[in-house]
């Protein structure tokens, strides 16, 4: 049973994340942002967000190179992290999941970045990766959705967990049928961000002010689920009108 | 890309301390919230470290005569 209230403890924790984010905003600013083709619906992560990103994972992609790690175990790892991160959103760590989600959405990035640097990239890889995903994304919800199992915010959790499902769906539809389909607002390192550091402001929120509520609150994590659950349910419709529009528009 | 010193165990200390702290706030596991805030401080402090000793290395190289 998680504690009632530790304050202080949240109070250095956000100290930390204070720090934290200075230091990524000073390494943010010395970071080019890398130029990409203009879509009609850019991801709200811009390219120097990822480029500045990836220039901190990448020591971490040549240690992981180096040791000769497969990238599907990177993969089948952020499964596993996700059941975790799925695990402490049913039992109340709100901010332990936010830091498991956090963490799975980096695994995410890795197993492709070590794959490129082993040249083990592939369609076999990528196959494993996308379904894994889809496991994972449902492991992480259903955890989400059992922590708001008697709130009106479990709707908003069956509403993003199948919009994600739909960005997602979607696109590969689209990529059978010949329609290349990169674009969306959100895409899944956006959908990590939302949820992980809502997790994340959720559980400092919750400490901070449960010394003046009396008891632990969650309002920042169910605004989390709504935007998320919007973010998903816009990209998904938007990515479904681009290829309607790529295929013609014609009848089905 | 990164080649900055320390650039692992920066990143990596910052996670752990984070964690430790999540866990003391969200568990009863204290011991092992201590365990994690421990490594991590250390670990992100070594990469601080790092990240300013050059700059402290270069006040000791000695001027050749006549500089």
């Amino acid at each position: 049973m998680p504690p009632a209230c530790r304050p202080g403890t949240a109070a250095a924790a956000a100290a930390v994340v204070g720090v934290a984010v200075f230091l990524a905003l000073r390494g943010y600013a010395q970071t080019a942002g890398a130029s990409r083709p203009a879509d009609e619906a850019p991801p709200l992560l811009g390219p120097r967000v990822r480029a500045w990103y990836k220039g901190v994972l990448a020591p971490f992609e040549d240690q992981l190179a180096a040791w000769g790690v497969r990238p599907d175990l990177l993969t089948y790892a952020q499964l596993g992290v996700s059941v975790l991160a799925g695990a402490a959103f049913w039992v109340g760590w709100i901010f332990v999941a936010g830091w498991l989600t956090i963490l799975a959405g980096t695994l995410d990035i890795l197993d492709g970045g070590v794959a490129r640097r082993n040249g083990a990239a592939g369609p076999r890889g990528a196959l494993i990766d996308s379904v894994v995903d889809r496991y994972a994304e449902f492991a992480t919800f259903l955890g989400l959705g059992a922590f708001f199992r008697d709130s009106w915010v479990l709707l908003a959790v069956a509403v993003a967990a199948f919009t994600s499902l739909m960005v997602s769906y979607t696109r590969a539809r689209a990529e059978a049928l010949g329609v290349a389909l990169s674009a969306g607002r959100a895409q899944r390192p956006e959908r990590y961000v939302v949820l992980g550091f809502g997790a994340w402001l959720s559980g400092l929120v919750a400490h901070l002010a449960c010394p003046v509520l009396g008891h632990p609150t969650h309002v920042v994590l169910a605004a989390a689920v709504v935007l998320l659950a919007a973010l998903s349910a816009w990209t998904a419709l938007a990515r479904a009108r681009l290829a309607f529009q790529a295929l013609g528009g014609g009848a089905a | 890309m990164s080649s900055a010193p320390g650039g692992k165990s920066r990143p990596l200390g910052f996670l752990l301390l984070v964690l430790g702290l999540g866990v003391r706030m969200d568990s009863g596991w204290d011991v092992v919230a201590w365990l994690l805030i421990g490594a991590g401080a250390a670990t992100a402090a070594s990469g601080l470290w790092a990240l300013v000793r050059p700059r402290t290395r270069e006040a000791f190289v000695p001027r050749r005569a006549g500089e």
